[in-house]
């Protein structure tokens, strides 16, 4: 069974859209609403949508994880992780789980900088390509794009991922975990778009999402630090 | 008596008269209010005694008591830091599991 998972936070304007368009390429879509505000969790029901949700909001790696551990229950044989604001090309998926199918690799991470990042913005481009350096120096594996949440894992990757960081550093954490359990990796060239009608490009949220970019390295730090 | 003495010595028994109402009124445990009373009479030895502050700082190498003083607040001050921290992690991760396990016992759509 090849499910996905879509973390969601406040994403009424895309969110039907991005699950009637998963739902052609995968047996079940899982929206996780992660505490959303708005009209979230209505506009993500249908008939093969299964929509779980947090009470409040804790970040996109906790819905992950929570996606993730609904996927251990059900049994999933492939899952596929797609951000809900509508950035993503669903027609990329079968590329995406294709290397998995074929027993090629264990995990594949869509990467916008081996395929295509429309209308992205330079500040957009200097953060990613710093968190990409930034993963490189903590996990020693050398990517082209580290936070794309387009991914697609084999049981064999489900079961080991256990994430800690509930925001932003999630991303690199994965890839932490992938390499810590020998995991194989392949990157696979994707689409993403940003674009203004799809509700996601307006400059404060952007900026929001440059500030929280500055912020993995601290909290990556720090949680080591503190872990006992 | 100084009056930087009289000012820091009235303060810290400020600090020793609210511990011993707080141990009155039972909000604070015993173990820390005997180290939290500890901490502050020892504060107030070294106001009144001021020469002892100095002649520990000269022997382990530093110009000025007041100096030591700080060094070690700061020190104090980032453990305490510290421990918030991992305090509010701790929180921070109850919270997540508490709210998985409900989400994953209750989601709807299915």
């Amino acid at each position: 069974m090849i499910i996905a998972i879509v973390p969601a936070h406040n994403e009424e304007k895309t969110i039907r859209n991005v699950v009637s368009d998963v739902a052609k390429y995968v047996d079940k879509t899982v929206v996780i609403d992660d505490g959303s505000t708005d009209e979230t969790f209505q506009k993500a029901i249908n008939r093969k949508t299964i929509v779980l949700r947090h009470v409040i909001n804790l970040g996109q790696g906790a819905a992950l994880q929570t996606g993730f551990d609904y996927a251990k229950k059900i049994k999933a044989d492939i899952v596929v992780t797609y951000d809900a604001d509508g950035q993503f090309v669903a027609s990329d998926i079968p590329a995406v789980i294709k290397p998995i199918l074929t027993g090629k690799t264990d995990v594949v991470l869509g990467s916008r900088f081996l395929g295509r990042a429309i209308n992205i913005s330079w500040t957009r481009r200097i953060i990613l390509k710093l968190g990409v350096m930034f993963t490189y120096l903590f996990t020693n594996i050398r990517l082209t794009d580290t936070h794309n949440g387009f991914r697609a894992l084999n049981q064999k990757a489900l079961i080991v991922l256990d994430l800690e960081h509930n925001r932003w550093p999630h991303a690199t954490e994965i890839i932490f975990q992938l390499k810590l359990h020998r995991l194989r990796i392949l990157e696979i060239p994707v689409t993403v778009r940003y674009l203004k009608h799809l509700g996601q490009s307006a400059a404060v949220e952007l900026d929001t999402a440059n500030i929280d970019a500055i912020k993995i390295p601290f909290d990556l730090t720090t949680r080591a630090l503190l872990k006992k | 008596m100084t009056t930087s003495q009289l000012l820091l010595g009235s303060l810290i028994i400020f600090i020793i008269y609210r511990t011993a109402r707080a141990y009155k009124n039972k909000t604070l445990s015993a173990s820390f209010i005997i180290i939290w009373l500890i901490f502050w009479l020892v504060g107030l030895i070294l106001v009144i005694q001021q020469d002892w502050v100095v002649r520990l700082a000269n022997w382990i190498g530093i110009g000025r008591g007041v100096d030591l003083v700080i060094y070690l607040s700061l020190i104090l001050l980032y453990y305490f830091v510290y421990l918030i921290l991992i305090r509010l992690q701790k929180i921070e991760d109850n919270i997540t599991k508490i709210v998985r396990e409900q989400t994953l016992k209750g989601g709807s759509g299915r």
